[in-house]
């Protein structure tokens, strides 16, 4: 698939998102169902290459920090961009930005299934612009 | 006048406990025992290193592991220094597996034997151990959660060593711990290798491993010791973890390489933080003996003594670079002292035979919590001399004056956060209506430490402030025990994308250990001095926030400025503050003056400590650089 292709599923994902938080009147949240079943299974794929030598294979953290438990408490309130900004800007730590950025979405999207997030139709966007509206709660 | 005269015969003396086996080697991660970073050479030197060059580049993934496994992935933080001994450099390399390699040209002499069935691919360490054994040289080195040893003339495995060659540091681990690793560098010190351990710096519940050091016999690999910086039952030191929580609090690891004095027997341990970092509510008291140089007997882990340079850590100020063992003279006395630099900014130093300050350290009043359950410990330990080397706080005196509009901004910026002297405990967002706290100093010296001139009583300390946007978020009763965990730790933006506190961003001073004061101070980079907000102001050298690498020779002070790669944090942004600033300069400084006599732009930025070496009647000078996007290797210099 061209890359081109993932950014036009990544839009009309976003679109449908949108249209849904829309509708209900209220904020998007990481509770709306903002990322695939397919697409957190890819983000397990990644998330055990690039990841889990650090944070563990349960994400409870070994020499790195916790990405479960608590971690999406320290996260409530804050924009999910800044968190896809900070993977993709800092993660793996020994080659920061060397995933491509539907990597770095699909395991922030295996992230939120472990977190205990519901999984929605489409895939999370690959585009922080896209993303910035969404913003992180506790789950539900 | 006459009493300086007299300091280089008697620290000349002294040194010999501390310096390498035998001329030329570089047989310890940092030079010697004592974590100098100090190369007796001076081939290279004013006169001279205007001829210095690159000699030879040996990739981390050399020609022989690429030939294991063509697809290794190779770490662009390359943390590997090599060691030089019996004519050979050794180093792990990026799968981190040892190799022995030329010290004129870095080829491969040869590469380790692999146990059965092992991966290729490993993680290694900062740097490994060479022993001399009888006459026949031993290395000793960490890859993933095991300790083993191979030979130094043939890179075989020595199968007496531990079981069939090497010891699964797991188990000594405890049962709360389910994995081992570590990065730093195993420690000798009289036929023992100590070892300490990385831990999370964000647990899940205040349920956590202690973080055990483990010691074993060099010759065997037979289990010698084992030491928990939280204290254990029966240990008075219990008494300062209120509501018995030293039963369950875990962390307080030694991440950092360490330092030994096989003269006086004893090891030096820089312990860290305890479970949580920024949130002590559920371990009232000082929390012995977390944050602490300790002393402990090489061959039985006795303690001899221990300092805490931090009570009840809230804000990750953990002992993070070697207690560096230094001899000098103070108002006549000679003292085998050891320096603790800090990411608090301070240097302590003690002497070293007793954990007595060579110059007062007071107990200071500091801010109270204000945190539902947390009571920060009132007092905190300052050393009277030397002064501190970054600004104590994020005080208005500490934020940007580059430009009166600069300052305006940073002002109004500030606003927005709780900002105090250091200290200031981090705070709940909804506590104060604040955003959280503007956290300084944050960086201090790094765990690449500094570097000691034994001839001249300098110390050298590269040193940075990379302010801290800090919360703590009330736990949920859900997924974790903790009443408040660690929330925010984001690096800060400043007005127009420059820091908010005051330049220099990163420096170098350096501080005469004779008197306690600072002797000079010196940007460590041009940085942004062409940013467009400071046009037309002529702005002076300042520096940028890299936690760089010093090594002192006979004849001059080098400072390689670290590479991005090996900053941890980001901006809300997700970027690296003055990331576009990072030279990767090499520079040569006079030691008297910090006037650069000498520079050059790397391939990339230092991530590994420096080391220096003779061989054939030359001086290399060695760094391991990586990057984001520039291949991790060492890069050798010397004149031609």
């Amino acid at each position: 698939m061209t890359s081109m292709a993932l950014c036009a599923m990544a839009l009309f994902g976003m679109a449908s998102i949108a249209v849904v938080a829309a509708e209900a009147g209220q904020p998007m949240t990481v509770n709306a169902g903002v990322f695939s079943p397919a697409q957190a299974e890819r983000g397990r794929l990644a998330y055990q290459a690039h990841c889990a030598a650090c944070h563990g294979e349960t994400l409870t953290g070994e020499g790195a920090p916790a990405l479960a438990g608590p971690f999406w408490t320290a996260w409530s309130g804050r924009s999910l961009d800044e968190l896809y900004l900070l993977v993709q800007g800092s993660m793996p730590q020994q080659a920061p930005e060397s995933l491509p950025p539907e990597t770095y979405a699909d395991i922030i999207a295996y992230m939120l299934r472990i977190g205990g997030y519901p999984s929605g139709s489409q895939p999370l966007p690959a585009d922080e612009a896209e993303i910035a509206a969404i913003r992180i709660e506790q789950p539900k | 006048m006459m009493r300086v005269a007299a300091i280089p015969l008697a620290l000349g003396l002294s040194l010999a406990s501390l310096a390498q086996a035998s001329p030329g080697e570089w047989t310890d991660y940092a030079g010697d025992r004592g974590a100098q970073r100090y190369a007796p050479f001076d081939q290279i030197n004013p006169d001279t290193i205007r001829d210095l060059r690159i000699i030879w580049r040996r990739p981390a993934a050399s020609p022989e592991l690429l030939a294991e496994d063509p697809q290794i992935p190779v770490s662009g933080y390359f943390k590997s220094t090599p060691l030089m001994a019996e004519g050979r450099l050794y180093a792990q390399n990026a799968a981190g597996l040892i190799e022995a390699f030329d010290p004129a040209t870095g080829a491969t002499i040869w590469s380790q034997e692999r146990f059965a069935g092992d991966a290729v691919n490993g993680i290694g360490m900062r740097g490994i151990a060479y022993l001399d054994m009888d006459g026949h040289g031993r290395l000793i080195a960490v890859r993933d959660h095991w300790l083993y040893a191979v030979d130094a003339a043939t890179g075989r495995i020595i199968r007496s060593f531990g079981e069939n060659g090497r010891v699964d540091l797991r188990p000594g681990m405890g049962p709360r711990a389910s994995d081992y690793r570590w990065q730093g560098a195993p420690q000798l010190c009289n036929g023992t290798v100590v070892l300490g351990t990385s831990m999370t710096d964000a647990p899940a519940n205040k349920e956590e491993p202690p973080g055990y050091v483990q010691a074993f016999d060099a010759a065997t690999g037979r289990p010698r010791w084992r030491f928990s910086p939280i204290p254990e039952a029966g240990d008075p030191a219990t008494g300062t973890w209120e509501d018995e929580s030293w039963r369950y609090t875990g962390e307080g690891n030694v991440w950092a390489p360490m330092s030994a004095d096989e003269q006086l027997g004893l090891v030096y341990l820089p312990t860290s933080s305890p479970t949580n970092d920024m949130y002590g509510g559920h371990r009232p008291g000082d929390n012995l003996y977390t944050d602490s140089v300790v002393a402990l007997r090489c061959v039985t882990g006795e303690m001899r003594w221990h300092y805490q340079i931090v009570h009840h850590d809230l804000w990750d100020y953990d002992l993070n670079a070697a207690p560096m063992l230094v001899d000098i003279e103070v108002e006549g006395r000679a003292i085998k002292a050891l320096v603790q630099l800090t990411k608090r900014a301070q240097a302590f130093v003690f002497d070293r035979e007793t954990g007595r300050p060579v110059w007062p350290i007071e107990e200071r009043p500091v801010p109270p919590a204000v945190t539902a359950g947390e009571r920060a410990s009132p007092t905190q330990p300052f050393p009277s001399l030397p002064a501190p080397y970054e600004p104590q706080g994020s005080l208005e005196d500490n934020l940007t004056d580059l430009t009166p509009e600069l300052r305006a901004a940073a002002l109004r910026m500030a606003a927005d956060y709780l900002t105090g002297p250091i200290f200031t405990p981090p705070y709940a967002a909804d506590a104060t209506g604040k955003r959280g706290s503007l956290q300084m100093p944050t960086g201090g010296s790094g765990w690449p430490g500094g570097a000691f001139d034994p001839e001249t009583g300098m110390l050298f300390v590269p040193s940075l402030t990379r302010p801290l946007w800090a919360t703590i978020v009330p736990g949920d009763p859900k997924n974790t025990n903790l009443r408040y965990t660690r929330g925010r730790r984001t690096l800060m933006d400043g007005p127009e994308g420059l820091p908010i506190s005051r330049p220099p961003y990163g420096r170098i001073t350096a501080i005469d250990l004779q008197t306690g004061q600072h002797r000079w101070m010196v940007a460590n980079a041009d940085g942004p001095r062409d940013h467009p907000a400071l046009a037309g102001h002529d702005a002076p050298r300042l520096g940028v926030p890299s936690h760089d690498m010093p090594l002192a020779t006979k004849s001059l002070l080098f400072v390689a400025l670290a590479d991005p790669v090996t900053i941890q944090g980001r901006t809300v942004r997700g970027r690296i503050p003055l990331e576009d600033y990072f030279d990767n300069g090499l520079r040569a400084y006079d030691k008297a003056t910090g006037t650069i006599l000498w520079e050059m732009n790397l391939p990339a930025g230092a991530t590994g400590s420096l080391m220096s070496y003779m061989f054939e009647g030359k001086q290399y000078l060695v760094v391991p650089v990586g990057g984001k996007a520039a291949p991790a290797e060492f890069i050798a210099l010397a004149l031609p």
